[in-house]
């Protein structure tokens, strides 16, 4: 995998991700005092952009763990990070 | 003032932070804090102003600035504990939300309490545990009446209350036992008034209890980078250790005393959990 495609959407510092037993978590961005909820398949999807994952990878964890399509993974991962990046969560 | 600091109100101040530092106004005077692993905090206080009325302000703010750089948070809540389970609950909610009236109808029908307004909350390895931070009660004529007008005016200590509309007793005086130090919380109560006949409970989910644990907790998100992380990090276990509900408190706590014991204490919070399965 190449750097660039590594260190793409990757989580700000200022974001403090927090994960609940129910599989469920929350985001809280600390500049601007803003935050979301995500549910399990946003939460997992975040939790491997930290890792520094490729949109591939995710797809593959995605339909690794859930019973989707890879084009159905995909468009979960899409829909998420546009989310991520619409609300400057990830640079 | 730095630039670019933000900012939220306090009980008589204001204070600010700007991600390297915290600063607390109160009229002429501040309280401020550098780093997360800072030794120091520095209070400056003008003797022009009227010392009984600021200092006071100043040292409380003073010391949660600095157990916030040990670890210790604190939350604007109620703690109880039931005796027959042993199980803790927090009620938390504004002033006037109510936290003081359920909390004295708890521990008049023998529930164990730490506080009716604030804890401490403090995590170790395994769990979140609260401490009391503040001995007396602060209640108001409302509450007294509520609560049985004939108990409180034979208390043997009267304080003197910095909120003129409230009266502060030591809590031994009225329940005949002393609070607990400590308990370990299984359930948050989110609570405030409805205003309507009978209370309502209804059930929260993780992320929605934490999101409200932060709206009441501003320096959870205002507080230096790390801190706030720890500080986040303690309301999130917290949350993962409970069960959370939101209480809407309505006339039949003040009508029927055993009202509190079965909103808090399981029957209904049971029945909202069966309900939500």
């Amino acid at each position: 995998m190449s750097k660039e495609n590594r260190t793409e959407n990757q989580p700000r510092e200022n974001v403090i991700a927090s994960e609940f037993t129910n599989g469920e978590g929350t985001l809280v961005d600390l500049n601007t005092k803003r935050y979301i909820q995500l549910n399990e398949t946003a939460l997992l999807i975040w939790r491997c952009l930290e890792q520094g994952r490729t949109r591939d990878e995710i797809i593959n964890r995605l339909c690794a763990r859930y019973e989707v399509t890879p084009e159905h993974a995909g468009q979960s991962v899409d829909k998420a990070i546009a989310s991520f990046k619409e609300n400057d969560l990830v640079q | 003032m730095p630039y670019g600091a933000l900012g939220f109100d306090v009980e008589s101040g204001h204070c600010y932070s700007d991600g390297n530092m915290c600063l607390l106004r109160f009229g002429d005077s501040t309280v401020f804090v550098e780093s997360p692993d800072a030794k120091i905090i520095t209070v400056i206080y003008f003797s022009d102003k009227d010392l009984a009325s600021e200092l006071p302000f100043l040292i409380r703010y003073a010391i949660q600035l600095a157990l916030h750089r040990r670890g210790r948070f604190h939350l604007h809540s109620a703690a109880v504990v039931n005796p027959v389970d042993g199980q803790g609950a927090l009620l938390i909610g504004d002033s006037g939300a109510g936290k003081s009236t359920l909390t004295v109808q708890l521990a008049r029908a023998g529930w164990k309490y730490l506080s009716d307004d604030v804890v401490v909350l403090s995590t170790s390895a395994t769990s979140v545990q609260a401490f009391w931070r503040r001995r007396f009660f602060s209640l108001t004529e409302k509450t007294i009446e509520a609560c049985d007008v004939s108990i409180v005016p034979q208390a043997s200590t009267v304080l003197t209350s910095p909120q003129p509309s409230k009266q502060m007793f030591m809590p031994e005086d009225l329940f005949g036992h002393p609070p607990l130090a400590s308990c370990f919380p299984n359930k948050l109560f989110f609570v405030s008034l409805s205003h309507q006949a009978e209370s309502v409970v209804r059930n929260l989910t993780a992320g929605e209890a934490l999101l409200m644990l932060i709206k009441r907790c501003a320096w959870a998100t205002y507080e230096v980078p790390d801190v706030a992380r720890a500080f986040i990090r303690t309301l999130e276990s917290l949350v993962n250790q409970c069960r959370c509900y939101e209480l809407s408190s309505g006339y039949d706590v003040l009508e029927k005393p055993d009202t509190a014991v079965r909103l808090i204490g399981g029957g209904e919070t049971e029945n909202v959990n069966r309900a939500n399965v």
